[in-house]
């Protein structure tokens, strides 16, 4: 790491490196996938490859299996694996600057290693890829399995409700607009389809709405995590930890065990806050950071701790699984879903709501920055000017979210210290 | 001439700083994606804002990370920089959705106190799903828009609009035939076609009447010798620098796979007895663009381009820089063409600068020389 002018201003806890929840979700994890690769295996039962804003609630109600492709990037890109990737997708005509997050994935499939080569030993062949419209790779992975490929549309919102996060729980037609959700909604009607097709069997609505109000319960458990983790004098966990728990689960929501590990790192987390736990004693700077998951870098955030007691207590991951995953009303569990996702994407990235969100966010969190990944994405000046205009300086971070190639851990870490000396001083506690 | 009174009016709709010479009886349309009938139905004359090559986009850099390539940027430009203020609305096709965003944005803060009201057209192009409800309702939510603006469209007009706009689509098409016959210079007829953005459709339709006349005449590019090139390219071809560097190799370019070429006219409205459904019909079918679903339909011009009986010598992919997307579909773009027997030249190199222009020449020249060699 880069030295830097202001000295240690106190110890990290790195006892308090790792949650003891860790564990539980990691064999959780080996558990799910040994049985994921045996029924794809063995037994030959359909795999759907799925985009992250697709309602997997359905594929868990049909008992497909099924694995979020951005969640594996994040494991190529945890195993230190993404330059390989990046590489094999070079190698095929992928140029670099189409995007790794979700792109990674391909460069797997492509990759003419053996399978136990490859992180967990690989993906199976899908029978069905669906995603988002916006994910380039997804056709070409279908293209090479032979998967049947189905990419969702969402309609554009033109009447945009900047606190959509106090509205969005309850009042989501109203928000999103009847013929919006309509329109999604009959896209997620062929998605059924298709599961019905390549498994044979009939979505059971009535076990959907179950699984829908499994997942609304494990996102309230987040929002009592988000609590602590807001309104505690100091950080009890750090946001490496904490974004991994929250997608571990978010992955496997609408399950029992998503709302029993929900309900243990929740706990884990009070216990901290009630013994007064806190990863940095000498906290001085709480941050915010914005964009798509470091995973390869998760421990950057707890790099500036010692040196300028800095801690990072906020991410999308988190506070988007508060305020835009749980929808309600199980009337129509499908149509719910659709009322989740039809303004989802944008709620993270484009104006005014993404701006808005992380103002809101950025008191709530007491916060006095935010490092925002520049990456080439959508909508961030907008977020920056909200965020700069309330008073919350943003430094944005050039890197990508995955891929190692793009990674310079010098350079990087000099921008934040800079940011940290320059912009944040005099605004700590 | 008609070839060179287009041409001229090429270079208008490629000045800088643009001036779109609107006021209160003009619509802008931001995308190629809206259906154009319905606005002059409504009494307006419908005003294409389309990319222009500059420099500098220091306003849209502001806004805009590092994401969006050039076209996007040009457009915002101008925008910001007063264009269309004083025009009675601004509508967007689907494709522009995140300028529609920030300009809203804009709006909201008060950045932007001038621009006139913002209007999506949000045409879904599933393939696989009946979207036509949502569909139609977006047809009746821009007629309602454009009515608010002060148009207002009864049956007969739009029934005309229509006729009109076939009637231009038949002339469009006459000079594309003679052009895939490599009769004169492929530059010289794209830039007669992007005309368009500057005339309106009865000026232009007289002009390619014109010019159609002097093509029918023009020896074909075969007995020239000169090879008959198409272009496929990561952004819509709003400038007509690939086309000068690729023919600047000696070759001539019949085909491009650009709403502002080759794609121009489309298929016709079918008037009949329910225009708002022909009219979706056509904008749904004609629909262009990276988020079109699934790779099939994306590709299905190239398909036709390469599996015809007269199919060009070479195919020429201009994957820039600034280029995101469509990379994703260059590989399978590359099988496509293989599997016809079509030689591909990719060009990745940024034509809107001097270097880059002369790369490109030299790519396609190589790839000639290749294919020349067997």
């Amino acid at each position: 790491m880069t030295t830097t002018t202001g000295g240690a201003v106190g110890t990290p806890r790195e006892d308090l490196a790792q949650l003891d929840v860790t564990h539980s979700l990691r064999r959780h994890q080996r558990e799910w996938w040994a049985q994921l690769k045996a029924r794809t295996g063995e037994n030959g039962e359909p795999f759907v490859l799925a985009g992250a804003n697709i309602p997997h609630e359905i594929f868990e109600a049909m008992d497909i299996p099924f694995v979020t492709d951005v969640w594996y990037s994040g494991l190529v890109a945890a195993k230190r694996r993404s330059g390989h990737y990046s590489r094999v997708l070079d190698d095929h005509g992928y140029h670099r600057r189409l995007d790794r997050y979700a792109g990674l994935v391909l460069g797997v499939y492509l990759d003419e290693d053996e399978d136990q080569e490859k992180p967990w030993g690989g993906l199976p062949d899908p029978a069905l890829v669906v995603t988002m419209p916006d994910h380039g790779a997804a056709e070409n992975i279908a293209a090479r399995t032979g998967a049947t490929y189905l990419g969702l549309e969402r309609p554009i919102a033109t009447r945009p409700v900047p606190g959509w996060w106090e509205l969005g729980r309850h009042a989501w037609e109203d928000l999103e607009g009847s013929d919006r959700v309509d329109a999604l909604l009959a896209q997620f009607r062929e998605l059924v389809a298709h599961c019905e097709r390549i498994t044979g069997r009939r979505l059971d609505v009535d076990r959907l709405r179950s699984v829908v109000a499994l997942a609304n319960r494990q996102q309230e458990l987040f929002t009592e995590v988000r609590t602590l983790l807001s309104t505690s004098p100091k950080l009890p966990v750090r946001l490496g930890e904490v974004m991994s728990q929250v997608m571990g689960i978010q992955w496997h929501r609408g399950t029992e065990w998503a709302v029993q590990q929900a309900e243990r790192f929740r706990d884990e987390v009070r216990e901290r806050v009630e013994r007064e736990q806190w990863v940095c004693p000498d906290e001085r700077y709480r941050l915010m950071y914005l964009g798509l998951g470091l995973w390869q870098q998760l421990e950057f955030f707890s790099r500036f701790e010692r040196s300028h007691g800095v801690v990072f207590a906020r991410s999308n991951y988190l506070s988007i699984a508060c305020d835009a995953y749980p929808r309600y009303g199980d009337r129509d569990p499908l149509r719910t879903l659709a009322g989740r996702y039809v303004t989802f994407n944008d709620y993270l990235h484009y104006p005014p709501w993404a701006g808005a969100w992380a103002e809101w966010e950025s008191r709530t969190h007491r916060l006095q920055g935010a490092v925002q990944l520049d990456n080439g994405g959508h909508g961030t000046r907008f977020i920056t000017a909200a965020l700069e205009t309330a008073g919350v300086p943003v430094l944005q971070l050039p890197t990508d979210a995955v891929d190692s190639r793009a990674w310079d851990e010098d350079r990087l870490s000099a921008l934040v210290l800079r940011f940290i000396e320059q912009r944040l001083a005099g605004t700590g506690t | 001439m008609g070839a060179t009174t287009l041409e001229t009016r090429y270079g208008e709709a490629q000045a800088w700083p643009a001036d779109l010479g609107v006021d209160a009886s003009c619509v802008v349309c931001v995308g190629t994606n809206i259906p154009i009938e319905l606005i002059t139905a409504s009494g307006f004359r419908a005003v294409p804002l389309v990319a222009r090559p500059v420099a500098a986009t220091p306003r849209a850099d502001d806004l805009l990370e590092s994401g969006y390539g050039a076209e996007f940027r040009s457009v915002l430009e101008q925008l910001l920089s007063g264009a269309a203020d004083s025009a009675a609305l601004v509508v967007f096709d689907r494709r522009f959705r995140d300028l529609y965003y920030y300009l809203k944005e804009t709006v909201r803060l008060g950045w932007t106190p001038s621009l006139p009201p913002l209007h999506v057209f949000d045409l879904l192009l599933s393939r696989s799903v009946d979207c036509s409800a949502y569909n139609r309702e977006q047809l009746r939510l821009l007629a309602a828009q454009l009515e608010r603006s002060g148009g207002a469209a009864g049956p007969a007009r739009l029934t005309g609009a229509i006729e009109a706009a076939n009637a231009w689509r038949a002339s469009v098409r006459t000079v594309l035939a003679q052009r895939r016959r490599g009769a004169g210079s492929g530059t010289a007829v794209f830039r007669a076609l992007g005309a368009a953005r500057v005339l309106d459709r009865e000026s232009h339709r007289v002009q390619l009447d014109a010019l159609h006349t002097v093509m029918a005449g023009t020896p074909a590019a075969a007995s020239s010798g000169r090879p008959r090139i198409a272009l496929f390219a990561a952004e819509t071809l709003y400038h007509d620098r690939l086309h000068t560097a690729v023919e600047s190799a000696g070759t001539v370019v019949v085909d491009e796979d650009s709403e502002w070429g080759s794609r121009l006219a489309g298929s016709d409205v079918d008037p009949g007895t329910d225009p708002a459904a022909a009219l979706l019909a056509k904008y749904w079918a004609d629909a262009t663009g990276r988020e079109l679903r699934p790779f099939d339909a994306r590709s299905a011009f190239l398909r036709s381009v390469v599996d015809d009986a007269a199919a060009p010598d070479l195919v020429v992919v201009h994957v820039p820089p600034s280029d995101t997307r469509f990379g994703w579909d260059v590989p399978a773009m590359v099988r496509m063409c293989d599997a016809a027997g079509v030689p591909v030249a990719i060009v990745r190199s940024d034509v809107l600068i001097d270097d880059g222009h002369a790369e490109a020449t030299t790519t396609v020249a190589r790839a000639l020389d290749r294919r020349a060699a067997g």
